[in-house]
């Protein structure tokens, strides 16, 4: 839409500034016969392209304003990359390979491509967004040369992480300190579930388990393993691109020391991963032992009443035999006799299982 | 002053504020941050417009059989009565803080370029007419702001009433051949211009080798097609 206007002003600047200088080449007084004054101008014109400003405030459009614009294909930012970098983005470069040579490799124009998944911590809906880095170092015919671009469903905390990356003049920089940022986040996270292991072991170990608090625990655990999960993979992930990076021969000393840097720490990372992953492990057979006795105590309790009641069934049984001669019959303290009789062999059996200490 | 196209709210807030002078620039820097689309024009389009570009096509063919342009200005037009103090610049002229205050815009009616503007009770000028352009004297209203910045296509014509007659204009910078003259028949002999010549357009990269697409070609095309190039020159700097 800018095309549309022309942009005059700089011509009628240029006609003024020929018309003084031809002025002054007059004589005095034939100048002064004309209606002509020589005039000053100062022209303040834009440092930076409106139209790359106006892009970067897309998203502050009304709403029904970008429906329009994506519904008229105006939007399409992959054509807009190309008209104004001449970057070709391929149509699979949000695939989810995770092979290597898919997820890392250079093109035959020497655009560098590489593929990294970015965690998102966040507690009901943990996941990871593919991100994918292009960058074209080499080949100096394109506006493209040495901008990394980055393609992403969403902004990922990561990103937001990375402090005033308009400071960074290296797009390799950029790149190595969004898989340092990324390493940090991971650690952060891998934190966050230490100290909520804390608090899930100390219940653990108090010992005092009961069926519902060790739903719970179960449940907390699972989250954190789903988690620990996400985290390995994220970390190996960014281990294999940091790795392709080094091997890619782009670096400069300074860079390649970040990169061994980064790599390290994502060892250690790994390293701390293995640890929870032992710990997590720990805690979740305990919890299930701490159900298997209290499903035990059940079974017991269960196993103990039926011995209890086995003698008072026998005598039942005997005084409910219908036989023509039976001595107690007759006599008059037969019934509180045998109702006593089937306590005590109840409470018999039940005092020695106490005494035993079958009980507890 | 004289300004052009969204320039135009510019010069005229300044204008407004000519009595309490360079404060008004720091205002002016505060109060445009602040302005959204939503205070520039509306776009009545549900959701599902994004899914296809029939849909869109056919919601935007609506707009325009209702508002005669893509975009509804009424926002602009509530904006534009909020930020500029009218009163501020009958004082301004009255008191020669500034001597004439114009704007310009392009008539769909006779293919000219106006200028109009606005000055003291005696300004001892008469308006000028030039091949292509030419120059009414007469208080410059929202309505003049709203025509000086009326994108065509986007947003709607605005009538104004010239020579007696009712004529409809838009964008003052579309068929401007000669944004100076203004100042330069009024006298002005420094003058300091604000302009949006860009260093660099967007899908016009200086590096790019490729075919562009259909859109921008109409939109480069058009212009210069009615652009006459043998209009008389020789009277612009005498204004």
């Amino acid at each position: 839409m800018a095309t549309v206007f022309h942009d005059t002003l700089q011509a009628d600047m240029e006609q003024t500034q020929r018309v003084i200088q031809t002025l002054a080449k007059l004589p005095p007084e034939l100048a002064a016969a004309f209606d002509y004054h020589p005039v000053d101008v100062l022209a303040l014109q834009p440092s930076f392209s409106l139209d790359e400003l106006a892009h970067q405030h897309i998203k502050s459009l009304p709403a029904s304003t970008r429906n329009t614009l994506t519904g008229l294909g105006a939007l399409e930012e992959r054509r807009w990359v190309k008209q104004h970098f001449g970057l070709s983005i391929p149509e699979n470069a949000m695939d989810d390979d995770t092979e290597e040579s898919a997820r890392f490799f250079e093109e035959d124009n020497t655009e560098l491509h590489v593929r990294s998944d970015f965690l998102i911590d966040d507690l009901d809906n943990p996941h990871a967004i593919r991100v994918t880095f292009i960058l074209n170092k080499h080949n100096d015919t394109l506006k493209s040369q040495g901008v990394l671009f980055s393609l992403r469903e969403k902004d990922t905390p990561v990103f937001r992480l990375l402090r005033m990356p308009g400071l960074i003049d290296d797009a390799k920089n950029v790149r190595l300190m969004l898989f340092d940022a990324d390493d940090g986040y991971c650690a952060d996270t891998l934190q966050d579930i230490c100290d909520n292991l804390e608090t899930v072991s100390r219940q653990v170990l108090a010992g005092d388990m009961i069926d519902n608090r060790a739903a719970q625990v179960l449940s907390a655990m699972a989250r954190h393993k789903d988690m620990w999960g996400r985290i390995r993979r994220n970390v190996m992930g960014t281990q294999r691109a940091a790795s392709f990076m080094v091997r890619s021969r782009l670096l400069n000393a300074e860079q390649f020391e970040d990169a061994r840097q980064i790599l390290c720490d994502l060892d250690s990372l790994n390293s701390h991963t293995a640890l929870l992953f032992d710990k997590i492990n720990f805690l979740m057979d305990a919890t299930v032992g701490f159900i298997n006795i209290n499903q035990k105590k059940i079974i017991k309790i269960f196993s103990v009443v039926s011995v209890a009641l086995l003698a008072p069934t026998l005598i039942a049984s005997a005084y409910g035999m219908n036989f023509k001669f039976m001595p107690e019959l007759d006599w008059q303290a037969s019934d509180p006799f045998s109702i006593a009789l089937m306590v005590l062999s109840a409470v018999g059996p039940m005092l020695y299982f106490r005494k035993r200490g079958w009980l507890r | 002053m004289f300004s052009t196209s969204a320039g135009a709210l510019n010069a005229r807030y300044l204008a407004g504020c000519a009595h309490q002078g360079l404060q008004a620039l720091p205002q002016l820097a505060a109060l445009r941050p602040e302005q959204r689309c939503e205070h520039v024009y509306r776009l009545d389009a549900p959701g599902w417009v994004r899914a296809s570009r029939i849909v869109a096509g056919l919601t935007l063919a609506r707009q325009v059989r209702k508002h005669h342009a893509l975009l509804d200005t009424l926002p602009l037009a509530d904006t534009l009565q909020l930020a500029i103090n009218l009163p501020g610049i009958e004082r301004a002229l009255a008191q020669q803080k500034i001597d004439v205050l114009g704007s310009t815009a392009s008539s769909y009616t006779t293919g000219k370029h106006w200028a109009f503007c606005q000055t003291r009770a005696n300004p001892g000028l008469q308006p000028w007419r030039r091949p292509g352009r030419q120059a009414s004297f007469q208080p410059v209203t929202i309505e003049h702001l709203m025509a000086s910045s009326a994108i065509p296509f986007l947003f709607p014509a605005v009538p104004l009433l010239v020579d007696g007659h009712k004529k409809y204009f838009g964008d003052g910078s579309t068929s401007q051949l000669s944004p100076l003259s203004p100042a330069i028949h009024f006298g002005a002999r420094r003058l300091l211009v604000t302009g949006v010549v860009q260093p660099q357009r967007a899908g016009m990269g200086a590096r790019s080798h490729d075919e562009p697409t259909p859109a921008p070609l109409p939109a480069t095309s058009w212009p210069l097609c009615f652009t006459i190039p043998c209009k008389p020159t020789w009277n612009r700097h005498s204004g």
